[in-house]
């Protein structure tokens, strides 16, 4: 079954920037305290097509600001490759995207437990989840 | 059979002064377009989906008067700029508290009682397409191009 935040969760993953069980999807964990996770805001379907353009915000939440920093410009530079604006990603086998990102990372808060937390926004055009 | 068509210095110069009229008229138009636009749909829709727990984010949003310039003409609005005002609790600005407010997906120590973040951006995402289709009748309108023209 494909789900594009899933899809987006293993590709931080296989490139290296996250590591398995400090990346999630669709939730904010409590712990641990230094993940990266992706969350959804309202997109757009096309009414005729297959596709859609996606509203997706990675978050990065780290004990160290710098490091999560560090780790949110990693991230936004996977998606948004140097020099290459109309690049097609592939996720997955099967998953093409076509990402842009709508603003650079920012520092968005320190929550209750010190941690703090960077986060960008991206329009990710793909084909519907199955 | 010929026929020849000229144009002399004085019809060229009232020809482009036209141009120039109806290049205004076309301006101005998308400008209260825009204006109208962005208070009527935009800053409408995003007051009903901002939180709203003392109504100071709400009070903070403004829209700016069109500004003209040569090759094209904005309107701007938002939110905690020249209308921004004091949380009465907190005391903070809404300038202050206002993007984590609209950015922050999942917010634990932040309770929203009435309203959502993206509360500004998912209305102009939303309303990118009526707003072209508003902004391309209403220049059509004062350069008086019939639909379909």
């Amino acid at each position: 079954m494909a789900n594009l935040l899933l899809d987006l969760a293993n590709y931080t993953i296989t490139q290296g920037i996250g590591i398995s069980g400090e990346v999630f999807y669709n939730d904010v964990p409590d712990s641990p305290n230094n993940l990266i996770t992706f969350l959804e805001y309202a997109g757009r379907s096309s009414p005729i097509s297959d596709f859609g353009l996606r509203s997706v915000q990675p978050n990065i939440r780290n004990e160290s600001s710098e490091a999560a920093r560090i780790k949110a410009w990693a991230l936004y530079n996977l998606f948004h490759p140097n020099d290459i604006e109309d690049s097609i990603i592939f996720l997955t086998a099967t998953r093409w995207t076509k990402i842009s990102c709508r603003n650079e990372p920012f520092k968005l808060k320190e929550d209750e437990s010190h941690r703090t937390i960077y986060v960008f926004n991206m329009g990710v055009l793909t084909h519907k989840d199955s | 059979m010929q026929v020849t068509l000229s144009l002399d210095h004085k019809s060229k110069t009232q020809l482009i002064n036209n141009l120039k009229a109806v290049l205004n008229n076309a301006k101005a138009e998308a400008g209260r377009a825009l204006y109208e636009f962005a208070k009527d749909v935009i800053m409408i829709e995003s007051a009903v989906e901002c939180p709203r727990k003392t109504f100071t984010l709400v009070n903070s949003g403004y829209v700016k008067e069109p500004e003209h310039y040569l090759d094209r003409v904005s309107v701007e609005c938002g939110y905690g700029g020249p209308e921004d005002k004091m949380n009465p609790k907190t005391h903070k600005m809404a300038s202050e508290y206002m993007i984590i407010v609209h950015e922050d997906l999942y917010p634990k120590e932040v309770v929203h009682p009435v309203g959502k973040s993206k509360f500004f951006e998912d209305p102009v995402r939303r309303n990118e397409q009526l707003l072209l289709e508003h902004l391309g009748s209403r220049v059509r309108m004062a350069m008086n191009i019939k639909p379909g023209g």
